[in-house]
């Protein structure tokens, strides 16, 4: 199954979800016309290229690795499939109001239907000259994230501005340095503090002191 | 003479022991960022972009010019030195330039890549003062389609120039363009995707993003590495042999040249000015077989087209408000943070700002020579400071500034935000820099869209029918259809794989 692992099948897939996304939120947005365009149709239409986009880029790698008996008895079901599955989610769920709008926009029409064309297209020719592309073509999977920097880092970010407007910036720059310390390799209590006092007098003198920021370095003492 | 009158004008600005202040300021911590490794131009202009906000903007762009060339100049230090390159525009520079410092040429090497660097740089400065004042003026005719049209093609550029798959690159300048959009829509007001947020009414700020992409994204990619670090060559003697100088005088000619038409190309930059001149070098070379064993002339080319690519690459930046690369963009993002809108007006409205920059590239040039080659000793010494310092730093650096642009921890919430999605961008391998232009241009780009169908009244040909605009969509079709060849596919491949080895 590492083929759904691949980089590109979950950048695809990562792609659809932010159009579906923005079509959802966008559903209230006034579409307008081509003329008197509303605060919704560049929205829409950038959503809708993404789903496009995404689907794409997320079913190549599948596709490609698919031996030939796959592509004919999985692929060409299943890529019709997708086809409808989108126009479907497209036009019913978000949006109906949008097949009353096409009928009324041309502009709107046809680059739907150009679009959702070329995707055919698209499916269409690499199924059927996919016999000759090599089942063993390379996959470039995702590598296993590390959770420790990633998640510490983040951790370590949301406290600092969590911490910043009631403890002042020598506590949350202390959480933050102490938090995200832990995310490398190697912890030695001595640097880290050494680390704390150095960083805090940069801090007090670039910001408090140079840029004469309004930060209270402990809050409610300086 | 015009051009004239506008040099003494901004040397007159540059000159000011303000604006010297900063632009020394700049060439130090870009010279700094660019011999640590790990941390590249972008993600330190990204960071620094809350502390511009405080300065004027003059004073601001000159620092952030400064910081990106400073970087040029510094990255090539270590990778002669120590053979890890501070940043992508210098990779080239370590095959033959570790090479002469084994066989104890390292001064030389440095010296070399300075003096050829600032003679490029000054090349590339004078170029800018010469083509800025015709481009203006015929950005000046641009109606709403044709500027359109020349995002459009700005846009398909960055694509063809970025590494991987360009498929999923459009897709990220599609993304970017998406994220621009958060917001209040000028036309009508109508709250976009704000969740609510009030915020988020003003558009998602350009610096959280930037930082959270750039910076805090690749700190992390660092933790997760283990760095190591090999030690570094001590230097004797900075001055070359007569054979040395002989030999390279006509390659930095040649990389100039061919740094200075590559960074104003939409898309291209540093990095592609430098990997072409050390194919050219090698082409055109009698001696081929000495490339990679410690050739001058690998070291003199790239070198000097890299920092002519980053001064050249300011071109379209000033003079149409188009970014050709990520650090472009983000000089337009700072801009637009100081209430400046980038693209023609900005040398009419703005001469002092516009010329005092210019002049201030060549005296950040000027500056770089000095801060680099005597100072040498004290820039290796950096090298050894480890990373598990470094990474707090940047972080709590990062967090001061976001909180700083608008004395609001949500923005420090952004930036943690989208440093999980740069994360997760870099894990799949999309870009950050397509993303970050289609961000950049995104509002623009549907304001002078709707503009252009509204005079059209709806009529989508209007972008066919005007003569720029239809020149410019045929050259992105061309360069979208030049993609997809196969020998051009495998060639972009190819050269894209010796990057990252």
């Amino acid at each position: 199954m590492s083929r759904f692992l691949s980089k590109d099948f979950l950048s695809g897939v990562m792609f659809i979800a932010f159009g579906l996304v923005a079509l959802w939120f966008g559903r209230n947005l006034a579409l307008g016309t081509s003329v008197r365009m509303g605060p919704g149709y560049v929205p829409h239409m950038l959503a809708d290229i993404m789903i496009i986009l995404g689907t794409i880029i997320s079913l190549v790698p599948l596709y490609s690795n698919a031996t030939t008996r796959e592509k004919e008895t999985i692929w060409a079901p299943v890529g019709g499939a997708v086809v409808v599955l989108i126009l479907a989610i497209r036009f019913v769920l978000p949006l109906p109001a949008s097949l009353a709008q096409l009928s009324t926009d041309w502009l709107l029409l046809v680059a739907t239907v150009g679009i959702f064309a070329l995707l055919l297209i698209c499916v269409l020719v690499n199924m059927s000259r996919g016999s000759h592309v090599a089942p063993s073509e390379k996959i470039d999977d995702v590598e296993p994230p590390k959770w420790r920097p990633i998640t510490m880092v983040t951790i370590g970010i949301v406290v600092f501005a969590l911490l910043f407007e009631t403890t002042g910036m020598f506590p949350s720059l202390v959480a933050l340095v102490l938090i995200s310390s832990a995310g490398g390799d190697e912890f030695k209590l001595v640097e880290v503090v050494g680390n704390i006092i150095v960083l805090t007098i940069l801090c007090v003198v670039v910001f408090k002191v140079g840029l004469s920021m309004n930060i209270a370095v402990i809050n409610g003492v300086w | 003479m015009d051009l004239l009158s506008n040099l003494v004008l901004g040397m007159s600005v540059a000159l000011s022991v303000q604006n010297l202040l900063y632009a020394l300021v700049g060439c130090m911590v870009g010279t700094l960022i660019g011999v640590l490794p790990g941390i590249g131009p972008v993600a330190t202009i990204a960071m620094l972009l809350p502390i511009t906000f405080h300065l004027p903007p003059t004073a601001a762009l000159i620092m952030l010019a400064g910081i990106y060339y400073g970087a040029q100049y510094g990255g090539s230090t270590t990778s002669i030195l120590v053979n890890l390159p501070g940043e992508a525009s210098s990779v080239v520079t370590c095959i033959d330039g570790y090479q002469m410092a084994r066989q104890g040429r390292a001064g030389a090497a440095l010296s070399i890549s300075a003096l050829g660097s600032f003679f490029a740089g000054t090349v590339g400065t004078l170029i800018i003062v010469l083509f800025a004042e015709p481009l203006t003026r015929m950005a000046q005719k641009f109606g709403p389609a044709d500027y359109c049209s020349l995002m459009a093609l700005g846009l398909v550029a960055a694509v063809v120039l970025a590494s991987g798959s360009v498929l999923k690159a459009i897709a990220m300048v599609f993304l970017g363009l998406l994220f621009g959009l958060v917001g209040t829509d000028v036309n009508t007001g109508a709250q976009r995707f704000t969740f609510d947020v009030p915020e988020l009414s003003d558009g998602i700020d350009f610096a959280p993003i930037a930082m959270g992409l750039f910076g805090i994204a690749e700190i992390v990619i660092n933790l997760e590495r283990k760095m190591s670090r090999s030690g570094a060559i001590k230097v004797t003697s900075l001055w070359p042999t007569r054979e040395e100088i002989r030999r390279s005088i006509p390659a930095v000619l040649r990389g100039t040249a061919l740094g200075s038409i590559l960074g104003v190309l939409p898309g291209g930059g540093p990095t592609l000015g430098a990997f072409s001149a050390y194919t050219l070098e090698k082409k055109i070379s009698k001696t081929p077989e000495r490339f990679g064993k410690g050739a001058v002339e690998g070291v003199a080319a790239p070198e000097s087209a890299n920092n002519a690519a980053a001064q050249t690459s300011f071109i379209p930046m000033l003079t149409l408000g188009i970014p050709s690369n990520a650090v472009m963009a983000l000089m337009v993002g700072a801009m637009i943070i100081q209430g400046i809108q980038p693209g023609p007006e900005v040398m009419t409205k703005k001469p002092d700002l516009f010329w005092g920059m210019i002049a201030s590239m060549w005296i950040g040039n000027l500056m770089l020579v000095i801060i680099n080659l005597p100072m040498i000793g004290m820039w290796v010494k950096l090298l050894t400071v480890p990373y598990r310092f470094l990474a707090p730093a940047i972080l709590l650096f990062c967090a001061i500034g976001a909180y700083s642009l608008q004395n609001s921890t949500f923005h420090v919430e952004q930036v943690a935000m989208f440093g999980v999605l740069g994360y997760i961008f870099v894990r799949f391998g999309c870009e950050g820099a397509p993303f970050l232009l289609g961000l950049v241009l995104g509002p623009q780009m549907e304001e002078y869209f709707r503009r252009a169908m509204l005079l059209s009244r709806g009529d989508p040909m209007v972008f066919i029918q005007r003569p720029i605009s239809l020149g410019l969509l045929i050259t992105t079709a061309i360069l979208l259809v030049l993609m997809a060849l196969p020998s051009i596919k495998k060639a972009r491949e190819e050269a894209f794989q010796e990057e990252e080895t």
